[in-house]
């Protein structure tokens, strides 16, 4: 079990991470907040590259400090833009992962190319990464990430430019792996985490807002979500007055969806709350 | 290791500056050929004189030179190159012949002196001058003149320092700063190794890229040698007091110890340019930065012996703490030291070592504290 204890990051005035306390357990735990909110910093504390100012992060009871490399050896990051070296080709960049998470060399072979196969880059593992697409890269970012079995698999927009068919192949590995392992998503795509996550955590201004399960979110938007089929210059006004609203399609019309606690409009009608609209709900006008 | 030399060598900057390098050091070489290829090259006459062995050839150019006339006033202008030509080569003959002993006199005499020679060193030194000796006894003029060349390749300074310190810079600057400008940075220092394990495996391949540097450099150097001159690979083993420029070395030492004395100063030289970029790279992220800060740093200790090239009191100050001096061997093989160290009289030279590679170490040190000073998970 992964315990983040009163984690609290400052520079100078400015407070990035405030007693950040939370516990993580096996699966998949959606990071969501708008940008600023913290997520990065909590993440690259996690992974060692920066240090608290205050609080501790406990694995299994033991202060991750302590655990040093022993940590470092159970965790697996994904960075939200992962630079390679361009020169460098799919297997290189792999054979290099696996010494510097000191797999043995007998195994590092075999575990690469297993690993290239299950992102779908076997035929390109001799290809250099400069002529690499996004998506390609980010599947390679994936693959090194879990050279070393990690026990804690940290993304951070892992799905950032991949096509429709990439990400749902990228979603079932993650879920398939997240059995047994923490896996800690951080992202804005909503409809990424909607099938997979067990939780989703709320960041803003480096607070823990909510903590809970995507049904138990939804369920306390129940009434707060509201659609209206207004002429033109009802939809400009809407916009304007409810900073939480977005446009929707409804039987080839055009319909303001707002999220607010009462209803905004008297033609109005209540409908079933999404994952996006607790996202819209919870961080206001950051959120847009 | 290998990737962290693989990282290094797949940059084109590098391929780019080498290449720009060898054209300089090319152009360089021609310029001074120019002056030093005079010799033998225009008259069959002396041209002839250097397949002599130089005890042959000594009484053969002074005749010679008597002909010709004793000064230079004497000498008209059809006659002037050939009479400059005569003096070098007679130069040339006599240093070889003094310096390698030449004369089965004098080596009787040699021979008698190591018995009651009165000190460890000396007996060492006429051990092995009787043993370079019985190597050079068939070599020619021409040897001795293509191993000058040689030297003055390898003594070259000014040009050919910083041509070696571009090199190094554009080499060794982004050994850290790449990690940065690509991103990898996050990914590795969350990996096992982490920044300690990255830190050490940077260095090590960095040392092992200034010595493959250090080496090739003076392999270029001899490679032009024998190119342009014909150098006997066999008079390596010459004393280096053949040379007029180390007539009054006081170690028994040949041309092939002191080629290996250069390569591993140039090395030395190297792994101090690689401690400083490692320590810049903590502060600066970017590339270029690290190339010109370092670049700056390594180059100051050249200018200032410029600078003060003239004035004896700061040159020995620098010759025994310099950093870069070190290459310039002639500095601390053409004098007696008063120092001795195990017999023998190095102790200005060894200072020069010592200095250097304790700063390569503070500044190491320095770097590696730097460098991982983020991943203690401090707690205030």
């Amino acid at each position: 079990m992964l315990q983040f204890k009163e984690l609290t990051k400052q520079y100078g005035n400015f407070t990035a991470l405030d007693r950040f306390t939370v516990d993580l357990e096996s699966g998949i735990y959606a990071l969501l907040g708008p940008n600023g909110a913290g997520k990065s910093t909590m993440m690259n504390i996690l992974v060692g590259l920066i240090a608290p100012t205050n609080g501790c992060i406990y694995y299994d009871g033991t202060d991750i400090s302590k655990m040093d490399d022993k940590f470092r050896d159970i965790i697996g990051y994904m960075p939200q833009y992962p630079g390679f070296y361009p020169n460098f080709t799919a297997m290189d960049l792999m054979r290099y992962m696996a010494q510097m998470k000191g797999i043995p060399r007998k195994d590092a072979e075999k575990r690469c190319l297993k690993l290239l196969e299950s992102v779908n880059l076997t035929e390109k593992k001799d290809a250099k990464i400069g002529s690499f697409s996004g998506g390609m890269r980010q599947r390679l970012g994936l693959a090194q990430a879990l050279i070393n079995d990690p026990k804690i698999l940290i993304l951070d927009e892992p799905t950032a430019g991949l096509d429709p068919k990439e990400r749902v192949r990228f979603r079932n590995m993650v879920r398939r792996l997240s059995d047994q392992i923490t896996v800690i998503f951080c992202t804005h795509i909503v409809s990424d985490i909607e099938t997979i996550a067990k939780e989703i955590l709320l960041i803003h201004h480096g607070k823990l807002l909510k903590k809970a399960a995507i049904p138990e979110l939804v369920e306390e938007m129940q009434g707060k979500v509201w659609e209206v089929l207004p002429d033109q210059d009802g939809i400009e006004h809407l916009l304007d007055e409810y900073p939480r609203s977005s446009l929707v399609s409804r039987n080839m019309q055009t319909a303001v969806r707002i999220v607010n606690d009462t209803k905004p409009h008297p033609d109005a009608v209540s409908c079933k709350p999404l994952l996006e609209d607790v996202y819209l709900y919870m961080f206001g006008d950051d959120a847009s | 290791m290998i990737y962290e030399l693989k990282k290094l060598f797949q940059r084109k900057e590098l391929w780019i500056v080498l290449g720009l390098t060898l054209l300089a050091i090319l152009l360089l070489v021609l310029r001074d050929r120019s002056s030093l290829a005079d010799a033998g090259s225009n008259s069959q006459k002396t041209a002839a004189y250097y397949d002599y062995s130089p005890e042959e050839a000594l009484p053969l150019i002074e005749r010679e030179l008597e002909q010709l006339g004793s000064s230079a006033s004497d000498i008209n202008s059809s006659h002037y190159h050939d009479w400059r030509v005569l003096y070098h080569m007679r130069d040339l003959a006599k240093d070889f012949i003094s310096a390698n002993k030449n004369d089965p006199n004098v080596i009787r005499q040699m021979y008698n002196e190591m018995n009651t020679a009165d000190s460890d060193f000396a007996r060492r030194d006429l051990a092995h001058a009787i043993k370079l000796y019985n190597r050079v006894r068939n070599y020619k003029l021409a040897d001795a003149s293509s191993m000058e060349y040689f030297l003055l390749l390898l003594e070259q300074g000014g040009y050919f320092h910083y041509l070696y310190l571009l090199v190094l810079c554009t080499m060794l600057s982004p050994l850290f700063s790449a990690e940065y400008e690509s991103g990898m940075y996050q990914i590795l220092f969350s990996s096992k190794k982490g920044k300690a394990g990255l830190f050490r495996k940077k260095i090590c391949g960095g040392l092992l890229c200034v010595v493959l540097f250090a080496f090739l450099y003076t392999a270029f150097t001899f490679l032009l040698s024998w190119f342009w001159h014909g150098m006997n690979i066999r008079m390596l083993s010459a004393a280096l007091q053949s040379s007029a420029l180390f007539r009054n070395c006081p170690y028994a030492l040949t041309f092939l110890d002191y080629a290996l004395l250069v390569f591993a100063m140039r090395a030395v030289i190297g792994a101090f340019v690689l401690a400083l970029t490692a320590l810049v790279s903590c502060f600066c992220k970017k590339n270029v930065t690290v190339f010109v800060f370092s670049g700056i740093t390594a180059a100051v200790p050249i200018l200032i012996a410029k600078l003060f090239e003239n004035v004896p009191a700061v040159q020995t100050v620098q010759n025994r703490l310099g950093i870069m001096q070190l290459s310039y061997l002639s500095n601390y093989l053409t004098e007696y030291n008063t120092v001795n160290v195990f017999g023998f009289p190095i102790g200005q030279f060894l200072l020069s070592v010592l200095c250097t590679c304790l700063l390569t170490a503070f500044l190491l040190s320095a770097a590696y504290a730097f460098w991982t000073r983020d991943t203690r998970h401090r707690r205030i």
